[in-house]
């Protein structure tokens, strides 16, 4: 379980980007974080991580508090999926950046190759086991990218915008992909479309603050709502003439 | 095909180099790593008024690039790359160092046209020697070498992050390019009144770069050392070649083989 409570995040020059933020998420629960941009979206998933501390409020994780003596263990217990998958791939091989973490945290290599082998006959990636990182495809890039997530078992995943960037053909196959896992997933996004469908619930955030709270499918739907906070309904729900 | 694609494939090129199987490339990544440093300090040691002992060196890249299939144009361009640099150091010594040491067909050769040719030729030597090293050896085994041999992590960590990122460095300098251009159609190039603002942006997207990076790397549990080192056991036919190369270039070094040689023949 994820639980913030009265977060509030200042940045160093002054800017309070978040202000008494406080929900709190289920195991096992698909969370989206939507909102205009600037709203705060990634930079809760940032604090949640502790890359932004100090900040005020809590931030607990299956009873585990955020603060700098804890932030090994909480980055074991969270995975974050970066937006822009160069950042994350950051070996010059697929195996070694898939196998990154679990040897920061010490696994042994055997285990850390069977791991990996399961991983990646699940996600259909073991021929690109060798391939250099910055030759990949965006899509491949992508899933890779989740892949050294995933292997390392979190409770909880973060995914900041994660199908930016991708044609229609592979972000259908992210969602498919995202669908398919049980773990508490917390997804910031602008695809309002993705989170409609993948979402159970769905939080606004407008100046940093929660707007609005609730089922994904009542949320996503309230044009009056989604307008106020700075954004619009589903492109499958507005009406377009061609 | 634009200049920076071109970059690109240069520097995939080398990569794909690696993949090869031939005798060189079968050596053990710790053995090529430690008979490149020694001898790079081999070349490297000698005096600048020192050009004769250093010619035997050149046999030895030469017989690995031939043993290692290496083609020879590839690497000779990456040569050129660095000669300018050598060119503006040495220049120098033609200027300032007039004393003559010799007389070769009653032309008086100074010393710093000896020192301009030595550093000339330091450079060539070396810079072969590493681009061998880097054509038959993937970056990935290069590292773990590196670990294993106690190179402080920061320095095998800015190698390896150079290497993997320098792809996107380029890739950014071409859009950024491009986008100046398109704005620009008149002009050939960056303008010079230009050019600070387009490396400061350069510099700042690529410290925002570094910046997200790290947090990614720090989110799984990267704490400043790269933990994993594959531990290579050095075979005895890679001791063989250790020990009789090394002791060759060592003998090299110690022994001017073309004075040697000059003096049998007269």
């Amino acid at each position: 379980m994820l639980k913030i409570d009265q977060l509030c995040v200042r940045y160093t020059d002054g800017n309070q980007v978040l202000n008494q933020l406080s929900f709190q998420i289920d195991k096992g629960e698909t969370v989206g974080i939507v909102g205009a941009n600037g709203a705060g979206k990634s930079t809760l998933l940032m604090s949640i991580v502790g890359i932004l501390l100090p900040f005020e409020g809590k931030i607990v994780i299956d009873g585990l508090e955020v603060n700098k003596k804890n932030l090994r263990e909480v980055r074991e217990r969270v995975g974050v999926v970066f937006q822009n998958p160069d950042d994350q791939l950051f070996m010059s091989n697929v195996y070694d950046d898939i196998a990154f973490g679990l040897r920061n945290y010490g696994v042994d290599e055997e285990v850390i190759k069977i791991k990996i082998t399961q991983i990646m006959e699940t996600l259909d990636i073991d021929r690109l086991t060798n391939h250099h990182s910055h030759k990949l495809s965006g899509g491949e890039k992508r899933i890779v990218a989740i892949a050294t997530i995933l292997v390392m078992e979190p409770s909880v995943i973060l995914f900041d915008e994660p199908t930016s960037f991708l044609d229609p053909k592979t972000r259908r196959k992210l969602m498919e992909l995202l669908k398919g896992l049980s773990t508490t997933k917390l997804i910031a996004t602008h695809d309002l479309d993705m989170a409609l469908e993948l979402c159970d619930r769905v939080i606004v955030l407008k100046e940093g603050k929660v707007f609005a709270e609730g089922k994904a499918k009542e949320v996503l739907t309230n044009e009056a709502l989604m307008k106020e906070a700075g954004l619009e309904l589903p492109f499958c729900l507005q009406n377009i003439n061609l | 095909m634009s200049d920076f694609k071109k970059s690109i494939l240069q520097i995939t090129t080398l990569e794909e180099l690696t993949q090869k199987k031939t005798p060189v490339h079968r050596l053990q990544p710790s053995v090529k790593l430690l008979i490149t440093v020694i001898y790079l300090i081999a070349v490297i040691s000698y005096s600048p008024y020192q050009v004769s002992g250093l010619i035997p060196f050149i046999f030895y890249p030469i017989i690995l690039m031939t043993l290692g299939e290496i083609p020879f144009k590839p690497l000779f361009q990456r040569i050129l790359i660095a000669l300018p640099f050598t060119l503006f150091t040495g220049i120098s010594n033609l200027i300032f160092n007039k004393e003559i040491t010799l007389y070769v067909m009653n032309i008086g050769i100074t010393e710093g046209m000896v020192s301009f040719c030595s550093i000339l030729l330091k450079t060539i030597l070396t810079v072969m020697a590493v681009l061998i090293l880097i054509s038959t050896t993937s970056i990935n085994d290069l590292v773990y070498v590196m670990i294993g041999f106690r190179i402080p992590s920061i320095i095998v960590i800015q190698i390896m992050m150079t290497y993997r990122y320098i792809n996107v460095l380029i890739g950014e300098i071409s859009v950024m390019y491009h986008a100046y251009i398109l704005r620009a159609p008149k002009e050939k190039g960056i303008k010079l009144k230009d050019m600070g603002p387009f490396l400061g942006q350069l510099i700042i997207r690529s410290f925002d770069r570094a910046d997200r990076i790290y947090n990614a790397m720090k989110c799984r549990g990267f704490e400043g050392d790269i933990l994993y080192a594959r531990k290579e056991m050095i075979s005895t036919k890679s001791w063989i070649y250790i020990v009789t190369v090394g002791c060759l270039l060592i003998l090299m070094r110690l022994v001017n083989i073309s004075e040697e040689i000059g003096k049998l023949l007269m």
